[in-house]
This record gives C-alpha cells, structure tokens and sequence, in this order.
C-alpha cells in the first residue's frame, strides 16, 4: 500500500514538472529535490520507530538491567547545500536511561545518543549512546512490530549482552527494580577463619543531573562483645557503581575497611577488605534480614574482661599466674568511624578478689578485629607487650618484656573460673635460713612481705628478721625496708635501703623466696632460703650461729711492758631489743678483770659505755666508761669464742685474750 | 696385777696432787693473803722480816684493797713488831701497783703485784727511804746471804762503864736488860711496851755484888735505834743507839751530876 503510495506521488510529481516542463531546474535545486525526496522518505521510514520501549539490558554474565529508550525523529538541516533553505533531514535521536527504583527515588542513568541509523529494509537500529561517565553503549536493534531486540556492547567496560525492549505509551522512568540506595543487611565472613559477623551496608544516591547519580554511602561492622557489642563504621563519600557490569566498590582513604562487588537483584555481594591486612572475606548484603551462617561461628571483639592463666617460659620469668585483661572501646582517633581500645592488665598473686596484684596499664593498644589480632603495650616499667590472639570468646597469645623477650604465654577466657586454686599470695610470712657460707653457719630469719593496694598499685613493704641462736632466744636483727624493689617479670625481689648494713637479693616464686644475701661491712654472705607456711630447715652440715648475749671468761695476756693487768678476764653481754639501736639491737655489758679465781670477789669491774656488734663480719667492741678507758675488740668463732686484743687510750695495745662463753 | 694398782695409785696421786695444786694456785692468784716480806735496809747489811696482810672486799665492782703490815724485830716468830695499818691501799688495774702509806704510819711501801709477788720500796717518816723489799704468799723470800737480821732489843746486854765525871764513881760494870711486850695504846692501836733493868756490877759480873734498879721509861726509836732508858732509883738515864747488832753505846746521865760516865754493852750472850 505504502509502495502504490509512493509511486502515485512520484507520477503526480512527474507530471508536475514535465507539465510545467516548459520551465528547466537548476542542478542545485535538482539536488535539493532529490534530498527532499528522500528526507521524506526516510521521514515515513523513521516515523513508526520513534516513541518509548522498555526493557532490560542483560550482560552476558547474567546481571540485567532495568532500560528504558525513548527514540524520536529530529530533523536536522543538511548543510550540503548551503544555508539558505536547508533541506531538514530526518534522524533519529534519543536517549537510553538506565533506572532503579521509581518515583521520587528513581535513580537514572541516562545515556543519550551520539550516533543513530535505522536501515527500515533491515528494520535495524544501529544506535551509539553515551555518558560522560560510563563512555559509549553500542546497540544494534531490530525492530520487530512493538519490540526492538539486539545486542550491545560497551567497549569502555569489555561488556556485552542483549537488549529486549517493548514499546510503551509511556516512558515510565522506573519500573520493577529496587532503586540502589537504601539499606543492605547482612554478614562479613572470614577467609581465614570460621568466623561471621553481622553487617549493615548503607547507599544513599543523589540524582547529579540525567546522566547519572551519586552515590555515597556507610558500612557497619559489628562484632559482638561486653558489655556492649563494637560496631565499626565507615563512611565513604563516593561510592562507585557501574551500571553496566554492576560493579559496586565502596572505598575511601580515610576508611580501613573497603568493599568491592557487584548489585544483583537488590543484593549486594563481593569481598571486603582491610587496608591493613588486605583480603578479609566475602560479605554479602540485602534487603531483607537473612540468617546467620550456620556453619560458622560468631566472631568475638577484645573489649571486656578476660580472666587468664599464666604460664611462664623460661627460668628467668616468674609472672604470677593469673591475669586479668581488661579492654573498653573508645573512638579510634586515626580511624574515622574505627574503634580502638584502652585498658590494663593485672597480675594476680592470689585469687582474682585478692587485693594483691600488679596493674599495668597499656599506653598502646593495636586492635586488629578483622585480623582478629591485638598488641597492647604497658607504659612504665616494666614494658610488656602482649600480642593477642582473638578466638571466639577466648584470648590467647604471648607476653614479651622488653628486655628478656619472650617471657609468658597466656590464655584467658570471659569467666573468672576456679579461682583460688593452686594461687600463692604475694603477701605473708617466708622463713628459712640465712646461710654464712664462709664459716659454715647460718642464721635463722624470715621475711614478712605486706603487700598494700595504692591509688597508683601494688605497693609493698618488707621486714627482715635475722636471729640469733633459735628463734625464742630474743635476739632478733630487724630490718624494715618500705619499698623494695620487686620485678613482677622475673620475681626479681631487692631488700636494700642506704641505712641497713644488709642487701638481700632474691626471687620470689610461687611461695618461695631464694637468692643471696649481702652484708655491706663482710660482703657476700651466702644464701638464703625461704618458703612460706613450712620454712626451710638449715644443712645439716651447718652450725646455727649462737646467740650474743652470755658471759665470756678466758685468759688474758698482758703484752704492753708497761702494764701489769689481771691476768683473767671475763666480760658479760646482754642485749635488749631497742628500736633506736642499729639493727634494733643494744648491747650492753661489762669487763671484769679478776686478780683472784673466776668467781672470787677479787676483780675489777668497768661498764662498758657502748658496744658495738657486727653480727656479719662477728666482730664485737666495747670500750669501757670512767676514767679507765679499755677498749675490747674481739672475733666471735661459731664455737662461741671470742679472742681479740685489749687496748688502753693512753698505751695502746696492752693485751690479748681469748675467752669462751660460758653455758648458760 | 699389782703392776696394775701401781699404776692406778699413781694416776690418783697425781689427780689428787692437780685438784689441790689448782686450788692453790687460785689461792695464789689472789690479791688478799698473808704476804711474808724480807725488807732490807739499803747501804747496809740490815734487814728485816715483815707480815703483810691484804684485805679486799669488793664494792660495786670495784677492788678495795686495805692491808696490815708486821714489821718484825728479831725472827719470825718475834714478839717484837710494830704494827701498822693501812684502810685504803690503792691497786693500780695495769700496774697492779700497790701504795701502802697512810698518815700517820711510819712505814709506807710502794710495790708491785706480780704473781702473789710483791715487790717494791718501803719508806719511814724519819729515814726517808729505807730499801728495797720483796714480799710473797708461799714461802718466805729468801734473806740476804750476807745479811744482818735486825736484832730484837729484848736481850741481856753487859760492858763497861767509864765513868766520866769526877764526882761520879760509879761500878765500871754495867749489865742492861730489856723485855718487849705487846700492849695496846689508848686508841687501841698496838705498842710495844719495853722495860728493864739495869745492874751496876760492884764485884764480878757472875758475882752478888751488884745495884739493881728498874727501868721506869724506856724510849727505844726502833728505826733511828735510839734508845734512852731511866732508871727507878738513883736519877740515872741512859742514852745512846742500840745497833742492829745488839751494841749499845751512849751515856750514863745523872739527874743531879749531870753527864756521869759512857757506857758500852752488847748483847751477852
């Protein structure tokens, strides 16, 4: 019909012209008739493809595409034959639009078209859209009655599929599909290990225009914990999306965490990754709440209270053995939208509801979550660092000192568990024995250890008692030493204070107490032991040195040419505690010089005004008071002999004696 | 067997010897005891025996020494002896130094304790000092070989008289005798109390012919040796110095002729 039409016109316009044939055309205007005739026919042709199609673009790996096309005709004027009168020739325009959601959240991409050629014999629409941002959409199209059907391709993205269109009244922007932004919901999965845990993707789209939309967005990462769960976000000001491939890729510098993957039918699935650490796991995200992965476990956070056991390595570590790590969350200050943690440890020596421990508070934590990793470093000394291994409600790791290395692994769980059991108190009573290895002695002592909580910690202080002879005897050297230096590493303990003549330097280990010990006038005396509860009995190879106090008797030699002294001495000691004397022992006494027997009235006696007691070096002095001034100065054996020399102010030496304590 | 209790016997012999001998030397060691001194006169070959006795008490620890010195006139057994007593006598401790004086005695010794040993010096008031002495718990320190004991005065002594005033013609034989006693002075301290007589020998000396008066007042200075006796009867009075020897030699005086004759005894036998 359309034939017998055409051909009707060009015999009326034949007729036209040879009618009026008397009258010759131009070849100008010949030419424009020509292009005025086949502007009109391509006019007839363009016209039934122009209106509004609706469709899906599907790409080869199966994601689709909500489209809409519309195609219209637009005469464009041909400039072939110069300005003036144009010849309009017919094209075909338009514009692809890809849509998510409708209504007031349409979101739309639209692609308008760069190049477009209907061949009406083929019924073919070779058609080149474009975007400033996704470049250029080819199409090919064919036209069958209300559907136009083909393939596309984008060369920018190496894309490709099918495109199924159906005419419409009209171009309805938005159709069936959710729009993009919104709320996905879902769960992070480790790659490394079993572990999930819930998730919140957040896209928000601004419409930039018609070609495209804006996408920010927010990702939330939470991770059960005590007393409140640790929810990371991350905001991202771009989020990039590609229409074509629906490649989703969620990143910002100022974000740890990234996202990449593609939207599918309102799911979003991809893998997530840590700038830290690099690949984390899959997460996926939708609409709608889905269930928690059955065959992984829940991932845990740092944050809370862990209640753990020590176990020390190596001989030089002796760490109490129970440890109580204490993580809360606060904003990380580098991070935005990331959590960091603040906390202490504590060292228990006994129970956990003990008082007695050792705080030390971390001036760093390096919290890994997604690693599922944390080091804390203590601040002061001693500076342990503790690298963390997060497990699902369980830490374990190790715990270096900065100067021994490694010192102690560790485990700790959310519960205190059986407390008490096997826990040795810092505090009490250590008793044993003070060796004089030199001579084969010792002494009995102990030391009692008071441990007491400060605004700044353990503190604690110590007591030293030295006897002499058995423990009732009443002699007793005292020390008290306020703050002794105590390395919770190495159970490292130092009794030492300017004002004591006595260093003892030891290692506290499990209700035992062992080192050496020191006296500042004799040296190096030996070493001690001592355990709490049961003591530690002396070497049975060992005298216990004897107690000061006594009478002495013995013989004395006069070797002065001036002197004529009795010829029998004795001298009496007796010791009082006394808190102001040094060691808080006083001695005190008197020389007797006897011109008849031992037990005669015939003797002299002078008080001696002071006495002095090495207990150490086992040296005893005393310079007697009045207007004789003798001085004793003698050497104490384990035999309980005493031999030395006598000495007067004014003529020196003028004796030596030996003496022996008389049984008491 | 017996070889046997031979040996047992001894072993007990000498446990008993070293129980004793411990308990002596003790007794040794102390400074109180009995103290038998040999006291020489120096520059001469006189000397005497002395009985120094310590005494010590003990008072808060100190040593309070007193002592009690004999000096003996004669022998050992002598009942011719001045006493002296001593409240305080201070023990230097290095010294052992001992200083017996007190005012008033005319003896004081310094000495040194040595070994239940004392030895030292001893003064008198009149002579300054005397000698050296050497004083000794066990035993008795041993006499100069060539020494001289002094004498006692107690004694018979004869000689001669002379008479020397011509209106004196007394017997030209003399005997005096003396006999010492202990006494006490009325303060209680001990004297020694001398009396005598004196017999004028007409005849012979073992004859009856003689004048026999006592002595009334007998001053006998036993250190200076001086010695004035005056008889009962007839104004007379003897002065003179009895040598350590037992010679005497000094004046007859007369209360009313004054010097009357010397005389010369010694000891007879």
């Amino acid at each position: 019909m359309r034939f017998l039409q055409i051909m009707l016109v060009s015999v009326i316009l034949a007729f036209l012209t040879t009618g009026c044939a008397k009258k010759s055309m131009s070849e100008r205007d010949t030419r424009r008739e020509q292009l005025r005739l086949n502007a009109h026919k391509k006019r007839l042709e363009i016209q039934p493809l122009a209106g509004n199609y609706r469709g899906v673009l599907k790409e080869a790996g199966g994601s689709q595409q909500e489209i809409s096309l519309h195609l219209e005709m637009k005469d464009i004027p041909e400039t072939e034959g110069g300005q003036v009168d144009p010849v309009l020739i017919p094209t075909v325009s338009g514009a692809l639009n890809l849509t998510y959601g409708s209504g007031t959240s349409l979101e739309q991409i639209s692609f308008g078209t760069t190049k477009a050629d209907y061949n009406a014999a083929e019924s073919r629409l070779d058609v080149i859209v474009s975007n400033s941002a996704y470049s250029d959409i080819n199409m090919t199209l064919v036209r069958d009655g209300d559907k136009l059907s083909g393939s596309w391709s984008s060369p920018s993205t190496s894309l490709s599929g099918v495109v199924e269109l159906t005419r419409t009244e009209k171009l309805n922007l938005g159709g069936d599909s959710q729009s993009l932004g919104g709320t996905y919901s879902g769960f992070f999965l480790w790659a490394d290990k079993e572990w999930y845990t819930a998730g919140q993707l957040t896209l928000t789209t601004a419409q930039d225009g018609v070609d495209n939309f804006h996408v920010t967005g927010s990702l939330k990462v939470t991770l059960p914990g005590s007393p409140a769960p640790e929810t990371f976000v991350y905001e991202y000001d771009t989020v990039e999306f590609n229409p074509l491939s629906r490649q989703v890729t969620i990143r910002s510098e100022a974000s740890d965490v990234y996202f990449t993957g593609q939207h599918n039918g309102g799911v979003i699935s991809g893998q997530w990754f840590s700038r830290r650490i690099g690949l984390i796991g899959t997460a996926r995200f939708g609409r709608s709440a889905a269930e928690a992965p059955s065959d992984k476990t829940q991932a845990s956070s740092a944050s809370g209270s862990w209640f753990g056991t020590v176990t020390n390595t190596g001989t030089s570590s002796q760490l109490p053995e129970k440890v109580l790590l204490s993580f809360n969350v606060v904003p990380a200050k580098d991070q935005p939208g990331g959590l960091s943690l603040v906390g202490s440890s504590r060292f228990y020596y006994g129970p956990f509801s003990s008082n007695e421990y050792l705080e030390y508070r971390f001036e760093s934590v390096d919290y890994q979550p997604f690693a599922g990793k944390l080091v804390a470093v203590t601040q002061g000394s001693p500076k342990l660092t503790f690298s963390i291994d997060l497990a699902t409600n369980e830490l374990s790791g190790t715990i270096s000192d900065s100067s021994l290395g490694l010192v102690a692994t560790f485990r700790a769980g959310r519960d205190v568990g059986p407390d008490g059991d096997g826990a040795v108190t810092l505090a009490g009573v250590y008793r044993g024995v003070f060796l004089h290895e030199d001579r084969g002695a010792y002494q009995k002592g102990k030391i009692d250890i008071i441990p007491s909580l400060a605004d700044d910690g353990l503190k604690m202080s110590a007591v030293l008692t030295l006897h002499l002879g058995d423990i009732q005897s009443g002699e007793t050297l005292i020390y008290r030493f306020g703050e002794p230096q105590f390395n919770s590493v190495t159970g490292a303990l130092t009794l030492s204070l300017p004002e004591h003549d006595v260093i003892v330097k030891g290692i506290l280990r499990n209700g035992e107490l062992t080192g050496d010990w020191f006296s500042t006038s004799a040296g190096n005396m030996g070493t001690f032991s001592l355990k709490k509860n049961t003591g530690v009995d002396a070497p049975a190879d060992f005298t216990m040195l004897d107690t000061l106090k006594g009478t002495y008797q013995g013989n004395l030699r006069n070797t002065s040419a001036n002197t004529n002294l009795p010829e029998r001495i004795m001298f009496g000691l007796i010791t009082t505690l006394d808190s102001a004397a040094p060691r808080g022992l006083r001695v005190t006494g008197n020389l007797r010089l006897y011109y008849g027997s031992f037990g005669s009235n015939e003797f002299v006696e002078l008080p001696f005004e002071s006495v002095q007691f090495d207990p150490y070096k086992r040296i005893v002095s005393g310079k007697t008071s009045g207007s004789l001034r003798l001085t004793v100065h003698g050497d104490i054996s384990t035999e309980n002999k005493i031999t030395g020399t006598l000495s007067d102010d004014a003529l020196g030496q003028v004796g030596e004696f030996e003496v022996t304590k008389n049984a008491q | 067997m017996s070889r046997f209790k031979g040996v047992m016997l001894m072993q007990l012999m000498a446990a008993f010897a070293l129980f004793f001998s411990g308990g002596k030397a003790q007794a040794q060691d102390d400074v109180r005891g009995l103290y038998n001194a040999v006291m020489l006169h120096e520059g001469t070959d006189f000397y005497q025996f002395a009985k120094i006795t310590l005494r010590t008490v003990n008072i808060s620890g100190q040593l309070k020494v007193s002592a009690n010195v004999k000096v003996l006139f004669g022998d050992w057994d002598s009942n011719e002896y001045l006493t002296y007593e001593y409240p305080d006598v201070p023990l230097n401790l290095l010294t052992r130094e001992l200083s017996i004086r007190e005012d008033g005695n005319d003896v004081s010794m310094i000495g040194t304790l040595r070994s239940g040993v004392i030895e030292g010096e001893w003064f008198s008031t009149q002579q300054g000092r005397v000698g050296t002495f050497r004083a000794q718990k066990t035993g008795v320190p041993a006499a100069p070989r060539d020494g001289i004991l002094v004498k006692t005065l107690s004694g018979f002594y004869r000689g001669s008289l002379v008479n020397t005033n011509p209106q004196s013609n007394l017997p030209e034989r003399v005997t005096m005798s003396f006999v010492t006693t202990q006494d006490s002075s009325p303060d209680g301290a001990p004297v020694i109390r001398i009396s005598g007589n004196a017999r004028f020998y007409l005849g012979s000396f073992d004859s009856l012919e003689y004048v026999e008066t006592p002595f009334t007042n007998i001053q006998f200075n036993f250190y200076t040796r001086y010695l004035t006796a005056k008889t009962q009867d007839y104004g007379l009075t003897f002065k003179g110095t009895m040598a350590p020897d037992g010679r005497f030699d000094g004046i007859l005086l007369s209360d009313g002729l004054g010097n009357v004759a010397t005389v010369a005894v010694a000891a007879y036998p």
